[in-house]
């Protein structure tokens, strides 16, 4: 593998690596996409005062309301209050 | 360097996609935003490496690089610059390099999604689009990567296989990618459906991307039948063989998908269908790429029997399980809302449309893999020919064609059969009309009655639904009726886009009619100016010449057609030989009409050039083929095209939207005008003349002129003898070669009543004079000024002698030089035992 | 409940339409894949219906008539067992012992129509059409398959070659 080659790639890589993880930098600057990011994280809490069931998130197992763990796998439910 | 930049940025790409994976289930886990955006930028950033591999793969390909073993194999120092371009998917390596960029630019195009819909699916088909990407890639990089390096530099490459030296290979297998990768999504969608729970919302939420994998597909399959036309040389489309299943089977299954997620939408039914239906679909695009590459089906395409096949099997089994797990835990979920409507409403139709054309699937998936399943089961091998897909899978679309046209008779749901008796009148018409005009123009077998009469019946439902849905609103509105048809297909695009969408396939349905039933082939061997006739034409055979271009040597045989002893076309089919390659690709002459096209494929040349084989293929109706592919396209880009009506806008943002909908509408026009053009407008080879040669048996053109010597040439005071006149001109070598022929010819037999004229066409009289009186040539000749005579009969060039019997009728006609013994032949047998 | 009674029967009987269309037509239709031995052992059978047999094609015997035109070649058996062939070390292995072997079953063809380009001695040759009473093949169809191309990867080609 030729020098040359190797240096683009590890441009390549840091380039990548940087772009994947600018959202945990300290002070993210905000795209303006973002937002559609907070409208998945919404969408994943499942609304508390709907009918609708609850499903685990990590699981999938239907939840009831009562459910704190889910019965299935024991990830805590979260995003209810 | 090019290479290995390659390969790394698909590596790079891989470790993007899988973390683009694992982020993103972990954000949803977490709830978390941060990890979600990371996962996006991850599929962006994928994307990107990708795009910069295959913008590399090309770079290669233009820089000649030989060392790059796929570059080796598809290209060489002639091809042309676009070729180069789509030698980018002329093999495995690339073409899945394509996918893969293709695939993950798909899926990062899903995370873009921000309608209601999606909102709370889209991180969890990113997940599935991420995965199923990582999976093309990995493929890719370890197993078929295109940058694998030769050990040594080659001068050259081998070049690019002729077949796929055409412009539609240009548009044809990316569409058919995209296609493919499209239907990635409604599975994830479905998925992503199952894993939340959300089984209700999915099919609207997937819909724009079920369509636009629909869109594609069917275009991909289109251009590739037409390719197939263009350039096989065979005179047909559609040949069933398993790569052409290969892409049909999804498209079907697609289709049913769509129809299933309008009652879903609607009525909340079918859920179980369309998860099953989603599946299938992106099932199918995996076996059809497993099923080609591993020697499972028996194909005349030459496979390479690899390993890939069964990385692929694997990913189906994983799919399967996965899917089936999920569907079974949601199986609650599943269960419709609605208790469904009698079998006669339009939940009844959809249902068996549903049927039919998952009938239609195994049936081309049985029929595809016949050969290995009749061995599995222990019996003779036995293989499924076109005739056996025809028969079974004709009568299902005539069903499905029939239930086109009677399910918007049911309407929502059959209240009394008045109303049905009410709205049967105009297409019972419809059917009847279509039967009369098919019979009349010839079309008159009784299996293609039928399915002249289902097609009519069909065709005038939709129109009439048309008519009266413009009809009501312009009454209601008080706007002009073309105002409100416009209206509708703005107000519910994806209703009226898919009405046209059946319309374009009762189009095509004509032409499968014409082409399975009516179309005739046979070759014909054809001596120099002798004709043969066939189908309704009659071939001269004139002459074959060679030309060469930048990459090939062109063989054209030139051919002039009549028809009812009319002049009708010259066709000029071309036999091209490309070195290296002992491959010939025959390249046909088409003579295109709404009745029937006249194909010719030039199939070989005598080593003298006195005798060509043609193939002769007349295929009736294919027209309504190619339009009703237009509009089937034209309908599904119209229901896939954005609605405004939903969103709320500015006055600048709406202004911007008129523009792009006008760009839109100005782009889509312009490829429909382009696509038309390229199939109906010339080029073909076909040519057409003044007026063509009169066929042998025909009377011979009078003509009035005067010799050279002052006197009279009339050919009306020539009856009762025979007469031969030769075209000719001084510039012509051969004409001047046999003009000495002629004279002693003349000499031998002018006491027998045979008359000789010369017309010296295109020329200079005393060029004209200093020649015959150097060749001593002392028959009449006469200057064709202007060739007045020469076109009127039709000839091509010089020389050109025709031989008239007593009765002025042409007996023989010689293009080019004619020896003298030809010409004594000629005149013993036409003054007989004298 | 009812209805759903009647989409059942109503699917089911497309079903059994098309299950019933498709068994017709592979009897009638579908072509039997055979290699020579097998059509021979077929005896009066193989006249009666169209087979399809694939063999390898002996170069010294190919006769072309261009003026009729008529085409008569001989070809030998190669394996019909994809798995077989593969044992045997790949078609063109296979190829080359077929037309070595002076014992292997052979079989005469005649076919009535031009000479394909790709009709090169020790090619595979798949013929659909039917045994004459003569005992030769009267191929309505030629498909050849060259074992250099074979092994080579084209599949892209394949892809496209519709």
């Amino acid at each position: 593998m030729g020098t040359g080659a190797l240096l683009v790639g590890l441009a390549l890589l840091v380039v990548t690596v940087a772009y994947v993880g600018r959202p945990f930098r300290p002070n993210p600057t905000r795209e303006a996409d973002d937002r559609v990011i907070e409208g998945w994280v919404s969408a994943l809490r499942p609304a508390a005062d709907s009918g609708r069931a609850r499903f685990c998130t990590a699981c999938g197992n239907p939840l009831a309301p009562s459910h704190r763990f889910c019965p299935s796998c024991g990830t805590p439910v979260v995003g209810e209050d | 360097m090019i290479a290995e930049t390659g390969s790394l940025s698909t590596l790079l790409a891989l470790g993007a996609a899988l973390y683009a994976a694992l982020a993103s289930s972990w954000g949803i886990r977490r709830r978390d935003s941060r990890w979600l955006q990371s996962g996006r930028n991850a599929l962006y950033a994928a994307t990107g490496l990708l795009g910069l591999a295959v913008l590399l793969l090309f770079l290669a390909f233009l820089s000649n690089d030989f060392q790059v073993s796929y570059v080796y194999q598809h290209s060489s120092l002639e091809l042309p610059l676009y070729l180069k371009a789509t030698a980018i998917w002329a093999g495995q390596e690339g073409s899945l390099l394509l996918w893969s960029f293709l695939q993950v630019a798909i899926a990062a195009l899903v995370v873009r999604g921000t309608s209601e819909k999606q909102r709370p699916l889209t991180p969890w088909a990113s997940v599935f689009l991420a995965v199923i990407g990582a999976f093309f890639v990995g493929v890719t990089f370890f197993l078929q990567n295109p940058f694998r390096l030769l050990p040594t530099v080659a001068a050259n490459g081998q070049g690019l296989s002729p077949l796929l030296r055409h412009p539609g290979m240009v548009f044809h297998p990316p569409a058919l990618y995209v296609g493919y990768v499209a239907l990635a999504v409604p599975f994830a969608f479905a998925m992503a459906g199952l894993v939340t729970g959300k089984v209700a919302d999915w099919p609207a939420a997937a819909r724009r991307w079920t369509l636009t994998a629909w869109v594609f597909l069917g275009l991909g399959i289109f251009l590739g039948a037409r390719w197939a036309y263009d350039v096989l040389g065979w005179g047909g489309y559609w040949g069933w063989d398993p790569v052409e299943n290969a892409a049909l089977m999804p498209w079907l299954v697609a289709t049913a998908l769509l129809h299933g997620s309008v009652l879903q939408e609607e009525r909340g039914t079918f859920r179980t269908w369309n998860i099953v239906l989603a599946v299938l679909s992106f099932l199918f695009v995996l076996f059809g790429t497993f099923a080609t590459r591993s020697g499972l089906i028996e194909s005349v395409h030459a496979f390479g029997r690899s390993s890939l096949g069964y990385y692929f099997l694997g990913f189906m089994a994983l799919t399967v399980l996965v899917s089936v797990v999920l569907t079974l835990r949601r199986r609650a979920a599943l269960a419709s809302t609605a208790e469904p409507r009698g079998l006669l409403s339009r939940e009844g139709m959809f249902f068996l449309t549903l049927v039919v054309l998952m009938a239609i699937t195994a049936s081309v998936f049985i029929g595809s893999v016949l050969p290995s399943l009749t061995d599995a089961l222990g019996g003779r091998r036995l293989e499924a020919g076109p005739e056996w897909f025809d028969r079974v899978t004709g009568p299902q679309f005539a069903v499905l064609v029939l239930l086109m046209g009677v399910c918007p008779l049911v309407g929502q749901s059959l209240a009394s059969l008045r109303r049905l008796r009410a709205r049967a009148v105009v297409p019972i018409v419809g059917a009847l009309v279509l039967i009369v005009a098919a019979v009349i123009t010839g079309f008159g077998k009784l299996g293609s009655i039928i399915g002249f009469g289902v097609v009519g019946l069909a065709g005038a439902t939709i129109l009439m639904e048309y008519v009266t849905a413009a009809a009501s609103r312009s009454r209601r509105l008080d706007e002009s009726p073309l105002r409100s048809l416009w209206h509708l297909f703005g107000r519910n695009r994806r209703r009226y886009g898919g009405y046209l969408v059946h319309i374009g396939i009762i189009l095509m349905a004509i032409g499968v009619i014409g082409t399975r039933s009516y179309s005739q082939e046979r070759d014909l061997v054809l001596a120099s100016g002798d004709p043969a006739s066939f189908g309704g034409y009659t071939f001269v055979y004139e002459e074959a010449r060679q030309e060469s271009a930048a990459d090939h040597l062109s063989l054209i045989g030139r051919f002039t057609v009549y028809r009812d002893g009319a002049y009708l076309v010259t066709l000029q089919p071309q036999l091209q030989q490309y070195p290296g390659s002992e491959q010939n690709v025959a390249v046909p002459a088409l003579r295109v009409s709404l009745k029937e096209d006249l194909y010719v494929v030039l199939s070989s040349v005598s080593g003298d050039g006195s005798s060509a084989t043609i193939r002769v293929v007349v295929d009736p109706l294919v027209n309504f083929l190619w339009l009703g592919g237009l509009v089937l396209l034209a309908g599904g880009a119209i229901a896939v095209w954005p609605s405004t009506q939903l969103q709320r806008r500015t006055a600048a943002e709406s202004r911007r939207g008129m523009v792009v909908t006008a760009a839109g509408l100005v782009l889509g026009v312009g490829i429909f005008v382009a696509a038309g053009a390229v199939m109906w407008a010339g080029g073909h080879g076909a040519s057409v003349q003044a007026s063509g040669r009169p066929l042998p048996g025909q009377t011979a053109p009078g003509f009035m002129t005067t010799s050279l010597d002052g006197s009279p040439l009339r050919l009306s005071d020539m009856a009762g003898q025979v007469v031969v006149v030769n075209f000719w001109s001084t510039w012509c070598q051969p004409c001047e070669d046999e003009l000495p022929a002629l004279q002693s010819v003349w000499e031998d037999y002018r006491d027998r009543g045979v008359l000789f004229v010369g017309l010296a066409s295109n020329d200079q009289e005393p060029a004209v004079r200093a020649m015959t009186e150097r060749l001593g040539v002392t028959y009449p000749v006469a200057m064709d000024n202007n060739e007045a005579i020469a076109s009127t009969y039709g000839i091509t060039g010089v020389p050109e002698t025709f031989v008239l019997d007593r009765e002025g009728r042409v007996a023989k006609v010689h293009i080019g030089q004619v020896s003298a013994d030809q010409l004594r032949q000629d005149l013993d047998s036409l003054l007989g035992g004298q | 409940m009812a209805n759903k009674g009647k989409f059942l029967v109503a699917g089911s009987l497309v079903v059994i339409a098309v299950i019933y269309l498709m068994l017709s037509s592979t009897g009638s239709s579908a072509r039997y894949f055979l290699t020579i031995d097998e059509m021979r052992a077929m005896g009066a059978d193989a006249t009666t219906r169209n087979v399809t047999v694939s063999g390898a094609i002996l170069g010294d015997t190919i006769v072309y008539d261009p003026s009729g035109p008529h085409l008569e070649f001989t070809i030998a058996q190669v394996p019909g067992d994809p798995e077989e062939v593969k044992k045997a070390g790949g078609l063109a292995a296979v190829l080359d012992a077929a037309v070595a072997d002076p014992n292997a079953p052979r079989l005469e063809v005649v076919y009535d129509n031009v000479k394909p380009d790709a009709l090169q001695p020790r090619t595979q040759a798949i013929l659909r059409g039917r045994l004459g009473e003569d005992g030769r093949f009267h191929a309505d169809e030629i498909l050849l398959r060259c074992p250099t191309r074979y092994q080579e990867d084209v599949p892209a080609q394949a892809d496209t070659a519709a």
